[in-house]
């Protein structure tokens, strides 16, 4: 079992840290340098916590649990005009961010008001491409309740939805959380700040549902195996100037390189027990930029697990 | 009686009406007009759908005249202007540009303006404050209607604001009621 941890601290000899996981059998799953400070977002073997707790304190940096590491989360909100941005639709991206998730903020074509309120057949496909999506919307209740679902009745993903009313469900939605809506200030108070919370805590329950679903039909290979076999026999992955080159999802990846050109050598990526990554994943473009999307087969559909 | 805090939101959803009147007061204060938008009354109903709102604007600055922001005297190089009041350089110099033409027109530093005339320049209102004013005010109040909202009618004056916005074209009711707000409020 793999805890998602975050590290912060000094840039001087964060590399012992990085190795230390390393050694252990855990991975690097993102690292930002801002200045003379580093974070990074590691998963390590929940037996070997207090190893790494150890080498933190040692090297005066601290380890927080994040437990939206390794996946991808759609913020999504009607628009990206002012009536939503930046309060609220970034400060929530925000927040998950800060617990480790990698969040993508969708504004939709057509997804105000209630007369034209539908997605486009990209927005759905690339909504359908994260691990969970989270809907932004507004204060009045019949219009939550009523028709802004049509937004996200179609969706694969699960949803989950905020709005200023209080309500207990939402259609077609995983879960409601009220007490955002439209907003002109940030969160400052305690109060908001256990909405955000309370988000997370949602959200990671979602997942954690999501991942007792795979686990049921276990995966053919562990992604995080899988990223790393890319980024040794893929360089090109490493020369990547965005913050995740490769963007880990529960049952995949997105690698932040162009299809048409790395579609072979990606589906040609071997592994040391002879099967290669085509026999293992569905490699596919993604609708965001030219990207690839991998998407791990389960074992009963290849047959076998690594 | 000016009450700048005060926003009566009328609705019939009365959880949206009290996160609307949240959201109209951060908005006008965020925005600087607070103190210029008062007595403001709104009616939303998300099922007609329509947004209405009544504000009174309180009187703003007198108008800016050239001569509230320079002295002029006739030299051998032509119009002198002396500078008084940096602020509204830039207006006082849009305007010399649309009379006289940019080539006339010469800045030798921050506080004088040489315009090749003879004559004198006619005391015009270079900056009016009521139109920064309103186009603040409509700014802010376009912030707090629903964004899907986006056939708008509104009646702007002096005094004050109606504002109406739907996503429907505007029916006569609304109207009828927007003025029913404003007889309540007083014009």
């Amino acid at each position: 079992m793999l805890e998602p941890l975050m590290y912060t601290g000094g840039v001087y000899r964060h590399d012992e840290l990085m190795e230390l996981v390393e050694d252990l059998g855990g991975h690097l799953l993102q690292k930002n340098v801002m200045q003379l400070e580093v974070v990074l977002l590691i998963l390590v073997p929940a037996d070997d916590i207090s190893a790494v707790e150890q080498k933190a304190a040692e090297l005066l940096g601290t380890i927080t649990r994040a437990p939206l590491i390794g996946t991808e989360i759609a913020v999504v909100a009607p628009s990206l005009a002012y009536h939503h941005m930046p309060h609220p639709t970034c400060d929530v991206a925000e927040y998950l961010r800060r617990n480790g998730a990698k969040t993508n903020i969708i504004g939709l074509a057509r997804g105000v008001g209630r007369r034209a309120a539908q997605l486009t057949k990209s927005e759905r496909g690339l909504i359908n491409e994260h691990d969970l999506a989270l809907f932004i919307l507004g204060d009045f209740l019949s219009c939550i309740t009523d028709v802004k679902y049509q937004l996200y009745e179609d969706l694969d993903v699960p949803i989950i939805v905020t709005g200023g009313p209080e309500c207990d469900a939402v259609p077609y939605a995983y879960a409601y959380i009220g007490g955002i809506g439209r907003r002109a200030k940030g969160f400052h108070r305690d109060s908001e700040f256990a909405i955000l919370d309370s988000i997370v805590g949602m959200i990671s329950k979602a997942l954690d549902e999501r991942r007792e679903e795979l686990e049921k039909d276990p995966l053919s290979v562990s992604p995080f195996r899988l990223m790393d076999e890319i980024t040794q026999q893929i360089p090109e992955v490493g020369e990547s100037l965005s913050p995740t080159p490769i963007t880990m999802h529960l049952d995949g990846m997105r690698i932040k390189l162009p299809y048409d050109e790395y579609y072979e050598k990606i589906r040609n990526v071997k592994f040391i027990e002879g099967p290669t990554l085509s026999d293992v994943a569905e490699v596919r473009p993604s609708f965001m930029r030219e990207y690839l999307i991998l998407k791990i087969k389960t074992k009963s559909v290849a047959g076998f697990a690594l | 009686m000016i009450d700048s805090e005060k926003v009566a939101v009328e609705s019939p959803d009365k959880q949206g009406a009290r996160l609307i009147e949240e959201l109209t007061s951060d908005i006008l204060s965020d925005l600087d007009v607070a103190q210029s938008l008062y007595n403001i009354r709104i009616f939303i109903d998300p099922d007609e759908p329509v947004f209405i709102l009544y504000g009174k604007l309180a009187i703003s600055l007198p108008d800016i005249k050239i001569s509230d922001v320079a002295t002029m005297t006739h030299t051998d190089d032509g119009l002198k202007l002396d500078i008084k009041n940096e602020r509204y350089v830039n207006d006082l110099l849009d305007k010399l540009v649309a009379r006289y033409g940019k080539a006339n027109i010469l800045q030798l530093d921050r506080y004088t303006v040489l315009v090749a005339t003879d004559d004198d320049i006619p005391d015009e209102t270079i900056y009016e404050p009521t139109t920064e004013l309103k186009r603040k005010v409509i700014d802010s109040i376009r912030r707090v209607a629903p964004e899907g909202y986006r056939i708008i009618k509104h009646d702007i004056t002096d005094d004050y604001i109606l504002f109406i916005a739907s996503e429907e074209p505007i029916k006569q009711e609304w109207i009828n009621q927007g003025r029913r707000l404003l007889k309540e409020v007083g014009p």
